[in-house]
């Protein structure tokens, strides 16, 4: 089976927030209220971790984009008394919005703080004049939502393979955030394929997966020459 | 902008598969055209992708739009497309929320009330363009068709010279534009003789230094920079940024230097002197091809000192340092580094270039480059050939139309001052306060937001009052016009045809063709339509310039050249640099069309063409200047100096050279004026920060104010969304008792602004800084209201030679906001 995985050259990325723009547009992720958004209740499935080294005048600075990390042994699945995430056949992990009760619990066990919850009913553009992506559903307030990995253009991708009677190619499923990127900064594919590049990269003597002591095998790789 | 859960919950049972807008409702929103509702709600779900080019900054990325049922709903970049090859920024990324925006303007609005009061009436647009062509052929036959102004933002290429061309066949030579890379030639045009900005060889550099030009976020193409850094990344280049604040790009560089604003030109000049005494610069380039390095006589016999003599005399280690803040080892050592570094660039940006000394610091930070001979050379400095266009058929002007071209500038500075421009907002504004050299009748604003980002504010509303008949050209209502009596409302980019070419500083020349991917959604129209639609109302020989149906068919008519000259090829997969030069040195040609109409359908499917390979050009031929070579002494500087000093003795016998100098706050005398030299910036000495501001990669220059996805991500660096901060290193936070994120006064002489502080060890200690594009007073719902605008407290300041806006020019002091 494919284990689809992400790896972010921090050393490439500028921090330019593309990734950002193009996850919340691709998945319909709402607008957050400014007084709530600047109150911690902001939706941002791919995050930016911002953290300074050293002492003036030898800054240097660390940029971090942060979707969720679709864990092997995700922590957050297990708590979820309704099933509402759980891990998918792909190996990806999922939520079912309309399961989800609101307690919470999987944003606590997460230890990357990759979910968010919809504190209010969500927000787009005024006059109804919204074009959503039709592949992604809407959520309603009160659920947790986070990455999908846009498992949705998976969908499509195994279709048209299946059709043509082929594995699916390496580079052929991208998440919106791994498309964008101006800088290359983010490579995604199946790890199991000896000969796709995420197989290489996540070898390389940079990559590194945060707080990896932990043991839930996250599927997103940092390269970085400063570790 | 709440949508209730009763409706959301309609609305989510529809989900299954079928695309839709919004929910409470929709048949209820009349705005919505109604075949627009229909495909979305029985629409078989057919999904296409099209070509074409955001215009939502001067970057000129190629997108690719994907469609369900031919309605937009998301952008991606477009692979082929040399420019930004699949990357995009935050904004563009955004641009269906512009599309989509509910402040739109949906009809031409005449204004009914006061400016600012909101109240506007909707008119057809027969009544609005009557309005407009009556008035411009009343003014005609009265013979003052030169009292018509344009005030343009961003235009470039075709949109330009259609403008230039309206105008000059109506017979005014008052075309301005008031955008951010306003007058930017200017220093170029000193030391290089023409006023083409350069390319840089960014890809066989082995080092980059670069002055307060923050290329990844608000150069001429962020996204064509951010694909070379990121390549250089993979060759382990250095970056090395000199700059008072840690921008996106000293971010990512390898070393981030920093030196006091303003300090610029002094800083190269402590690099240029470690260059010339431990003679690390190229001798045969300096020799060969500058002008003024030695000292030199001149036909007079009268003896003048050359740039070495003035670096070696004022600009020492320990001197610079004094200056620029920054410690001498690191001069020496940077110096060294440069000196030593086979090919290495060095840039200039706008850190260096808004400020009242920026014309000089940008002549020193380029005379680096001379120094190091990095003209026309691997990784250095080239400039690119123009795009093989069709000429537009000549301009057909009357008497009338030659009169009026041959009057007096409007916004040419009356008194002493800006030797070399004829544009500077600041005399714009004061000429037509004062009526000089005559009033303006009609006033069109193309687009931009010239009020928002100016800094005279008061002074300009009392202009925008002044002027009779203000006519705007624009998709949304902003500060600036709010002030119109009539605004005709323009298709968005998504909507229109135009074309964009040769983006300013990009390293191959390159078109790419904006088309419109869906139908407009309202009664709007397209600029360049617009005038050409005016100008047949207006009849006569400003009619017969515009020989075309419409704005598209003047582009196709360009193109004709680009097929016929059979350069370049069309931007496709796999079309790359070094096939393309293989396949010309075997005397092929990429693009073999059979007809025109085959290659436009292309140009059209592709998105654009591009042509990498340039003509070699000799050093002989790139300086146009009156030496013919780079000069480090300005002829140019020294000939309109003396020209103002002609034109006072004619007014008064008693002014000379010395009281030309005094009136335009040059410090300097003697040769040292004509050369790269430090003029200090006059900061007013009672206040104890410098005030320096920023633009972000998803706001720019205010325009994305009015995306909501834009304002929350505003600040997702320092995570302040939808608001403004101040950045504060914390040896200054501590001095002045500010936490991170207390409420503090910024206050200059002008004014005070309030926002929340940000305490990062980013900045400078003794500078702070606040981001540019929020505290919008219109604009639409989402950026009124939120965040303030930097510019409101700036002294009105401009660069003394230029005329461009010192948008570093001001000290401020801080306090705690209780
Ligand atoms: S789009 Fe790429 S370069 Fe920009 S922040 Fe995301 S990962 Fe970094
Ligand atoms: S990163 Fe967090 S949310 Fe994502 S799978 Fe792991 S535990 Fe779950
Ligand atoms: S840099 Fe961004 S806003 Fe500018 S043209 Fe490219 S995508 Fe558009």
């Amino acid at each position: 089976m494919p284990k689809w995985t992400m790896v972010i050259d921090l050393d490439k990325c500028t921090g330019c927030g593309a990734c950002i723009a193009a996850c919340k547009i691709e998945n319909n992720v709402p607008i957050v209220d400014p007084i709530q958004a600047n109150e911690g209740r902001v939706l941002f499935w791919m995050d930016m971790i911002t953290q300074y080294h050293g002492d003036y005048p030898h800054i240097e600075i660390d940029r971090m984009p942060k979707p969720c990390f679709h864990c092997e042994h995700p922590p957050c699945t297990k708590v979820c008394p309704v099933r509402a995430t759980y891990l998918n056949p792909d190996g990806l992990v999922a939520q079912i919005y309309h399961r989800c009760i609101g307690c919470r619990y999987c944003m606590a066990a997460c230890p990357y703080t990759s979910k968010v919850f919809n504190w209010y009913e969500p927000m787009w553009l005024d006059g109804n004049y919204n074009c959503f992506n039709p592949d992604v559903s809407l959520r309603m307030v009160g659920v947790v939502e986070k990455c999908s990995f846009c498992s949705h253009r998976l969908l499509k991708v195994k279709e048209e393979a299946v059709l043509q009677d082929r594995s699916i190619m390496d580079g052929e499923y991208q998440p919106a955030c791994a498309e964008v990127c101006p800088a290359d900064a983010i490579t995604f594919g199946d790890a199991e394929d000896k000969n796709s590049e995420v197989y290489k990269l996540s070898r390389s003597y940079r990559a590194s997966r945060i707080m990896d002591d932990l043991g839930v095998e996250p599927k997103v790789y940092y390269l970085s020459k400063r570790s | 902008m709440e949508i209730k859960r009763r409706d959301f919950l309609k609305l989510f049972g529809g989900i299954s598969g079928a695309l839709f807008l919004g929910g409470c409702g929709l048949d209820d929103v009349l705005e919505i055209p109604a075949k627009l509702v229909n495909k979305v709600k029985n629409g078989p779900r057919i999904e296409t992708w099209k070509n074409t080019i955001c215009s939502l900054c001067s970057g000129g990325c190629g997108i690719q739009v994907r469609l369900i049922d031919g309605l937009p709903v998301y952008i991606k970049g477009n692979p082929n497309y040399p420019v930004n090859q699949g990357g995009m920024c935050p904004l563009g990324i955004s641009a269906l929320q512009v599309l989509y925006n509910p402040d739109r303007l949906k009809h031409p609005q005449k204004r009914i009330g006061n400016p600012g009061s909101g109240k506007w009436e909707s008119i057809t647009w027969d009544e609005a363009l009557k309005m407009v062509s009556q008035r411009m052929i009343e003014l005609r036959n009265e013979n003052k068709a030169h009292q018509v102004a344009v005030l343009g933002s961003d235009e470039r290429g075709l949109m330009k010279e259609h403008i230039v061309r309206f105008l000059s066949a109506y017979g005014s030579p008052n075309y301005y534009q008031f955008s951010s890379l306003q007058n930017d030639f200017i220093p170029y045009q000193l030391v290089h003789g023409h006023s083409q900005i350069p390319s840089y060889d960014f890809l066989n550099a082995k080092m980059i230094l670069s002055f307060g030009a923050n290329f990844l976020e608000d150069g001429y193409s962020p996204i064509y920079y951010t694909k070379l850094y990121s390549h250089h990344r993979e060759r382990q280049l250095r970056y090395i940024q000199i700059e008072p604040r840690m921008s996106l790009t000293a971010a990512n560089a390898d070393r981030w230097i920093q030196i006091r604003p303003g300090t610029y030109g002094a800083f190269a000049l402590g690099l240029a002197y470690i260059l010339i005494r431990e003679e690390l610069y190229d001798v045969d380039f300096v020799n060969k091809y500058t002008f003024g390095f030695e000292d030199w006589t001149d036909r007079e016999s009268k003896k003048h000192n050359g740039f070495k003599t003035i670096v070696l005399g004022n600009y020492y280690p320990e001197k610079v340092s004094e200056i620029t803040g920054a410690p001498s080892e690191v001069i020496i050592e940077l110096g060294r580094e440069l000196g030593n570094t086979p090919q290495a660039l060095v840039l200039g940006g706008r850190g260096a270039s808004d400020n009242t000394n920026g014309t000089f610091s940008m002549m020193a930070i380029q005379s680096l480059n001379a120094l190091l001979g990095n003209y026309e050379r691997q990784g250095g400095i080239f400039f690119i050939d123009e795009p093989p266009y069709s000429k537009l058929p000549p301009i057909v002007e009357d008497s009338i139309a030659k009169n009026g071209n041959r009057k007096e500038l409007i916004a040419t500075p009356r008194d002493i001052a800006f030797p070399l421009t004829n544009f500077s907002i600041d005399s714009f504004i004061k000429n037509i306060l004062t009526d000089k050299p005559y009033p303006v009748d009609i006033l069109f604003l193309m687009k931009g937001n010239p009020l928002f980002q100016s800094l005279n504010h008061h002074e300009f509303v009392k202009a925008l009052k002044k002027i009779p008949f203000i006519v705007s050209f624009d998709s949304f209502i902003n500060e600036t016009n709010e002030y119109a009596h009539l605004i005709l409302p323009t298709h968005t980019f998504l909507e229109e045809w135009n074309e964009n070419s040769n983006v300013p500083s990009i390293g191959f020349s390159h078109i790419g063709i904006q088309q419109p991917i869906v139908e407009p959604l309202f009664d709007t129209r397209s600029m360049g339509d617009i005038i050409i639609d005016l100008a047949k109302k207006i009849g006569g020989t400003v009619a017969k310039s515009f020989p075309f149906e419409n704005y598209k068919q003047m582009i196709e008519s360009k193109f004709e050249g680009v097929y016929k000259s059979g350069q370049g090829a069309i931007a496709t997969k796999g079309v790359k640099k070094l096939w393309l030069e293989y396949l010309q040195q075997r005397g092929w040609q990429i693009g073999r069309y059979s007809s025109f109409e085959e290659f436009w359908d292309q140009l059209l499917e592709n998105g654009g063409w591009w042509n990498p390979i340039r003509k070699e050009k000799k050093l002989t031929e790139i300086f146009k200047t009156p030496s013919g070579k780079f000069e480090f002494y300005s002829q140019k500087l020294k000939s309109s100096i003396d020209d103002l000093v002609k034109k006072t003795i004619e007014h008064d016998s008693t002014q000379n050279l010395e009281s030309v100098l005094s009136r335009l706050n040059i410090l300097a005398r003697g040769d040292t004026v004509f050369l790269p030299h430090h003029e200090s910036v006059p900061y007013e000495g009672e206040m104890p920060l410098y005030f320096t501001t920023f633009q972000v990669l998803t706001n720019r220059d205010g325009n994305g104010a009015n995306l909501p996805l834009m304002q929350e991500m505003f600040g997702y660096t320092v995570r302040y969304y939808w608001r403004s901060w101040v950045e504060i290193n914390p040896i200054t936070a501590t001095e002045f008792g500010i936490k991170d994120g207390s409420w503090v006064w910024v206050e200059s002489s002008i004014n005070r602004i309030k926002v929340q502080a940000k305490v990062i060890p980013g900045i400078m200690p003794n500078v702070i800084a606040v981001p540019f594009g929020l505290g919008h007073t219109s604009y639409g719902r989402y950026a009124k209201g939120h965040g303030v605008n930097p510019n409101s407290i700036m002294r009105n300041l401009y660069d003394f030679i230029s005329g461009k806006p010192a948008l570093d020019g001001t000290k401020v002091k801080i306090s705690l906001a209780s």
